[in-house]
C-alpha cells in the first residue's frame, strides 16, 4: 500500500516521465531536465485533475522550487480538502 | 497611475484577418514527442494556430481588415483622421509601418500616424492613444491596428513559445460620438522585468553578430539564437496570475464594478491554463470569458480585437454589452480597460494567404 507521499512522488514522475528514483524532496528544476517551466505548468494542472485540487497561481509558482515544496502544497491542498 | 476616463468615444467596429496556413500543435512540431505534444496541448488549450507566410507581414493583415472595416462600414479611408499600428513586427526597421499604411489605405497626407512598439497590451495601449487623440486633440475618427507575425521570431523548435505563437492583424475603429458611455483605461509598465520576454540581441544596444545568430540550446532548454524571441515561462506566469490580476481587481473596485456587472470579460489570449487562472480568480464564469486561444493561438496585440471580432462577428443581434479588457505582456507592460460595446460591426475574420 502506498502512502500518500509516495503516490504523489509517482504521479509527479509519471507526468514527467522520468524514474520515481529520480525524484528525492531536494530535487530542483535545475537538477531534472524534464522538469521545465511548460512541464511544471502540465504538473500542476495534472495533479488539480487527479485529486481535484485547485491550486493558487502563486502556489504554483511556489511549486517551482524542489519536489519538497511541490509537495508540501499539493499536501496541504489535499488536506483541506478531506 | 495612469489612468483615465474618456468621453464621448465608441468603438464602431473591430475586424481581423489571420494568415492562411495553420500549424496543428498535435502534429507538426515532430521535434517534441508526441506525448509532450498532447500534454502542451491539453495544458494550453492551443490546439492550432496561424502562420504568416514570409511575404507575408502583420501589415498585410491589419490591411485587409481595415478595408473590410471601410467597406461594412461605409467609411472613405478620407475620413480618417489618426493612424495607430500597435505592433512588434514592422515592415521595417524604420519608418513607422503606419506611415505605409497611410498610403496603402489611400488616407489623407493629412492624417496623424504613428507605430507603438507594444506586443501583448498593445491593443490597450493603442486605445489609450485613440482615445487621446479624440478627447485631447480633438480628432475624429482614428483607426486602431494591431497586429503581429510573431511566429517569424521564435525559432521552430523552441517548445517554449512554438505551441503558443501565432498571427494575426486587427483593424478597430474609434469614433467620436457625444452619446457614447465612458471609456475607462489603466496603463501599468514595469520596466525592471523586461529580460523575461525579450529578443536579447539584434538591436542597437546588443547588435547582429555571428554569435548572437548562433542557434544551440539555451540554458532552459529551449533551442534558439539570441536573435530569437525568449519566454521566461514561471516568471511570465506569475506576472500575469499576481500583477495583472491584482490590476484588474482593484481597477475594477474602483470603479465599483463586479464581474455581475459585465457581460464579456476579453482577456488577451495568454495560453488556456493561464487564462482560466485569471478569469477565476477575478470570479468571472466560463460564458463570460470569450476565447480564441484554442483556434489562432496567441496573437499578440492582436489577441483582443481578433477576439472580440470573432465574437461579435458570431453573433445574431448586438445590443449593448459592458467590457472588460486586458492586455499583458512585453515590457512589462499591462493595462485594463472598460467600455460598452454598443451595436458594433464585425465582419467575418478573413484569411490571407
Amino acid at each position: 500500500m502506498l502512502t500518500v507521499e509516495e503516490k504523489i512522488r509517482d504521479l509527479f514522475a509519471a507526468l514527467l516521465q522520468v524514474s520515481p528514483h529520480e525524484v528525492r524532496d531536494e530535487t530542483r528544476p535545475a537538477s531534472l531536465e524534464r522538469w521545465d517551466s511548460m512541464q511544471h505548468l502540465i504538473l500542476v494542472s495534472g495533479f488539480e485533475e487527479e485529486f481535484g485540487l485547485d491550486i493558487d497561481p502563486e502556489e504554483a509558482v511556489e511549486m517551482y522550487k524542489d519536489f519538497a515544496t511541490f509537495k508540501r502544497i499539493v499536501l496541504h491542498h489535499m488536506n483541506s480538502k478531506s | 497611475m495612469a489612468k483615465s476616463v474618456f468621453k464621448g468615444i465608441r468603438i464602431s467596429g473591430v475586424a481581423g484577418a489571420v494568415p492562411k496556413a495553420m500549424v496543428n500543435n498535435l502534429t507538426d512540431h515532430r521535434f517534441c514527442p508526441e506525448d509532450d505534444r498532447k500534454k502542451i496541448v491539453a495544458l494550453t488549450k492551443v490546439k492550432e494556430y496561424r502562420k504568416a507566410s514570409p511575404e507575408l507581414c502583420a501589415s498585410d493583415l491589419c490591411q485587409a481588415a481595415a478595408e473590410a472595416l471601410f467597406s461594412g462600414l461605409n467609411r472613405r479611408p478620407e475620413e480618417i483622421d489618426a493612424i495607430v499600428f500597435a505592433t512588434m513586427t514592422s515592415d521595417y526597421r524604420l519608418p513607422s509601418t503606419a506611415c505605409l499604411l497611410q498610403d496603402r489605405l489611400k488616407c489623407r497626407t493629412s492624417v496623424v500616424a504613428y507605430d507603438i512598439n507594444m506586443g501583448c497590451s498593445g491593443f490597450v495601449v493603442g486605445l489609450y492613444n485613440a482615445c487621446s487623440l479624440i478627447q485631447g486633440a480633438g480628432l475624429k475618427r482614428v483607426l486602431l491596428l494591431t497586429g503581429d507575425t510573431q511566429t517569424k521570431l521564435c525559432h521552430e523548435e523552441d517548445k517554449n513559445v512554438v505551441f503558443i505563437l501565432g498571427d494575426g492583424g486587427t483593424a478597430t475603429l474609434v469614433e467620436a460620438d457625444a452619446g457614447a458611455d465612458e471609456i475607462v483605461i489603466e496603463l501599468m509598465t514595469d520596466g525592471s522585468r523586461f529580460q523575461n520576454l525579450y529578443v536579447p540581441a539584434g538591436g542597437n544596444r546588443r547588435p547582429s553578430t555571428d554569435a548572437t545568430r548562433e542557434v544551440r540550446v539555451q540554458p532552459d532548454g529551449g533551442m534558439r539564437s539570441e536573435e530569437h524571441l525568449y519566454m521566461n515561462g514561471m516568471e511570465i506566469f506569475k506576472f500575469s496570475s499576481s500583477d495583472v490580476v491584482k490590476t484588474i481587481a482593484e481597477f475594477m473596485e474602483a470603479e465599483k464594478i463586479s464581474p455581475d456587472d459585465i457581460e464579456l470579460l476579453f482577456l488577451h489570449q495568454a495560453n488556456g491554463f493561464m487564462n482560466d487562472k485569471i478569469a477565476r480568480k477575478l470570479k468571472f464564469r466560463d460564458e463570460k470569458v470569450p476565447y480564441t486561444i484554442g483556434f489562432y493561438g496567441n496573437t499578440g496585440s492582436a489577441s483582443i480585437p481578433l477576439t472580440m471580432a470573432h465574437h461579435f462577428s458570431q453573433k445574431t443581434s448586438l445590443g449593448k454589452e459592458r467590457c472588460l479588457v486586458s492586455g499583458f505582456g512585453v515590457g512589462l507592460s499591462w493595462g485594463v480597460a472598460t467600455m460598452v460595446i454598443d451595436g458594433v460591426y464585425a465582419p467575418p475574420i478573413l484569411e490571407l494567404e
